[in-house]
């Protein structure tokens, strides 16, 4: 059985009935990582939401999703609260929105551990701390009291996935989580992920429209685009020789973007 | 930091602009805590006994001996002013945390339930509990149970949980659309745990102000209740049935009126400065 199965999923806004994805199939193995790349407005993100059930009240999917053989589609809420955090957990693109502003950082950390883990009072403390040192976060003391604008932009995604690491699950669904952040915070931040991942043994989703990022992130890549997959499969076949003309103008408008002379200072004027 | 800003600014954690006390809330303060301490020396002390009758001192102008002057029986003003002050907070405090308690949970159910149905049958509820006016209500209520402190109590309350219901309901939709209680729920947390984690914390800036403003409603009300006489009945102590009873001889002797009218605009208006200082204090994006 995959950890993750989707087939034939569809999304549509209800009023004015409006169709955002159609016939989407794909599935992960446990351990697993596949990359879903595609422009803004093609419906990764909409995918991401509906695989937990947590598309807004205007939208609604059909077709199939099951994480670890239970399905996501016409589960109830309670049904839904079983797979989430437990079976998958997710992380945003925006780490300061996805954390609560009036909550010190390590009690947001924490939620996540007493619902999953039964822990609390001191053992959830150490708990936490264990997981700043596993995000790379020294400054466990600082950290933990810290509201989440007292941190910097790459700090707020490693307690992001601070906290989805505390849930232990088996799937990482990560919506664009570097894409709010500098280039060189982003090469860090991937590069814990990258880590994390394989030591936790989690299959990861990794959304994003940037290529080089994903290149280095997963080896299966699916490329979409106005809510349909039109092309799949590997990273290095796929930017190899792309065969949808749409993959093809995605790898030409990047490989433009990096092509520019990087001229020193030039962005300080 | 801009020219504009005084030297106290500073941002908070929701990037909200928070300012030294300004002029209104150390007034309302102000106010507020004189009626306060008023009510709490009330209880161990007051110039006289508030029944006791001084006959030869009927309807007395304010003087060294009665400051507040005498009613038509002969009581001490100054004393039954100052017991009166008791039922005041008593009636605010009272209604303000029924309309907070009931109107919260309304709102934040209405804002919180996934099901659209639920959610326009609460609004439909709190637009008509908005123009039911209170005073017909609480006769309602009045009629039903009998008039008694706690009536009033419960009308005010239950007519000021509309305005706080609607409130509740529209910032916590805002609160409950943010990144944050998605990546809770994305992460198992349950829907009343998201209400408590995430959302009171958020909003109850919001609702402090709307609940000054309920208290003021409230006293004000009791004081419109107590003088069509379906307040508190005697021998409880009330500013509102002060002026009723001051009613008939107010052209002859107008004090009877005036001091329990000035000790209602004093404790209204102070709650009211102490409403706005406190919006004041969290700054223009919470207006």
């Amino acid at each position: 059985m995959k950890l993750l199965d989707v087939e034939n999923l569809a999304i549509s806004f209800l009023n004015p009935e409006r169709v955002l994805l159609q016939g989407v199939s794909f599935d992960l193995e446990r351990g697993g990582r596949l990359g879903l790349i595609g422009e803004s407005g093609s419906g990764k993100s909409i995918t991401a939401l509906s695989l937990l059930g947590l598309l807004p009240e205007s939208m609604r999917a059909s077709g199939r999703i099951t994480i670890a053989g239970v399905n996501v589609i016409g589960s109830s809420e309670r049904e839904l609260t079983a797979i989430r955090g437990a079976r998958a957990a997710m992380i945003f693109q925006e780490p300061l929105s996805a954390l609560d502003p009036l909550m010190r950082v390590g009690r947001q950390i924490a939620g996540p551990l007493r619902l999953h883990q039964g822990l609390s009072g001191a053992a959830a403390r150490r708990e936490v701390f264990s997981l700043l040192d596993r995000v790379r976060l020294s400054d466990h003391e600082r950290i933990y009291n810290s509201f989440p604008h007292e941190l910097s932009g790459g700090q707020r995604q490693r307690v992001a996935l601070a906290m989805a690491l505390g849930c232990e699950s088996e799937l990482l669904i990560a919506d664009e989580p570097t894409t709010a952040l500098d280039v060189t915070v982003q090469a860090e931040v991937l590069s814990l992920l990258d880590e994390l991942v394989t030591s936790e043994g989690m299959a990861l989703l990794f959304i994003t429209h940037d290529l080089p990022v994903i290149s280095r992130i997963t080896r299966r890549l699916l490329v979409m685009q106005d809510g349909r997959i039109v092309e799949s499969g590997t990273t290095a076949k796929i930017l190899s020789s792309p065969a949808h003309p749409y993959t093809a103008g995605l790898l030409e408008s990047a490989r433009r973007v990096t092509a520019v002379p990087y001229v020193r200072g030039a962005g300080t004027q | 930091m801009s020219d504009a800003a005084p030297a106290a600014r500073r941002e908070d954690a929701h990037g909200v602009v928070r300012r030294r006390p300004g002029a209104s809330f150390v007034i309302g303060t102000l106010l507020v805590s004189l009626v306060l301490v008023t009510a709490l020396v009330s209880f161990v002390w007051t110039p006289y006994a508030p029944a006791d009758t001084a006959e030869a001192l009927r309807l007395g102008s304010p003087s060294p001996r009665h400051w507040a002057g005498t009613d038509k029986l002969g009581r001490d003003l100054f004393s039954q002013l100052m017991i009166g002050a008791r039922l005041a907070l008593l009636v605010a405090t009272g209604s303000t945390a029924i309309a907070a308690a009931l109107g919260g949970t309304l709102g934040l159910s209405a804002a919180s339930s996934r099901r659209g149905f639920v959610d326009e049958s609460f609004s439909y509820l709190f637009d008509v509990l908005i123009a039911f006016p209170t005073i017909l209500l609480a006769m309602l209520i009045v009629t039903i149970r009998g008039a008694s402190t706690f009536s009033a109590i419960l009308a005010i309350g239950i007519s000021g949980s509309a305005v706080v219901s609607r409130l509740s309901r529209i910032s916590a939709i805002r609160v409950l659309a943010a990144d944050y209680v998605k990546a809770a729920i994305a992460g198992g947390a349950s829907r009343l745990s998201i209400i408590f984690r995430h959302v009171l914390p958020n909003i109850y800036p919001i609702l402090v102000v709307q609940l000054t403003l309920v208290a003021a409603g409230a006293i004000l009300a009791e004081a419109s209740l107590a003088y069509l006489g379906l307040g508190a009945p005697p021998p409880q102590s009330s500013w509102g049935r002060m002026l009723l009873e001051a009613q008939e001889s107010v052209v002859s002797s107008p004090w009877g009126a005036i001091f329990p009218g000035l000790a209602i605009v004093t404790t209204v208006s102070g709650l009211n400065f102490l409403g706005d200082g406190i919006r004041e204090l969290l700054g223009p994006e919470m207006k």
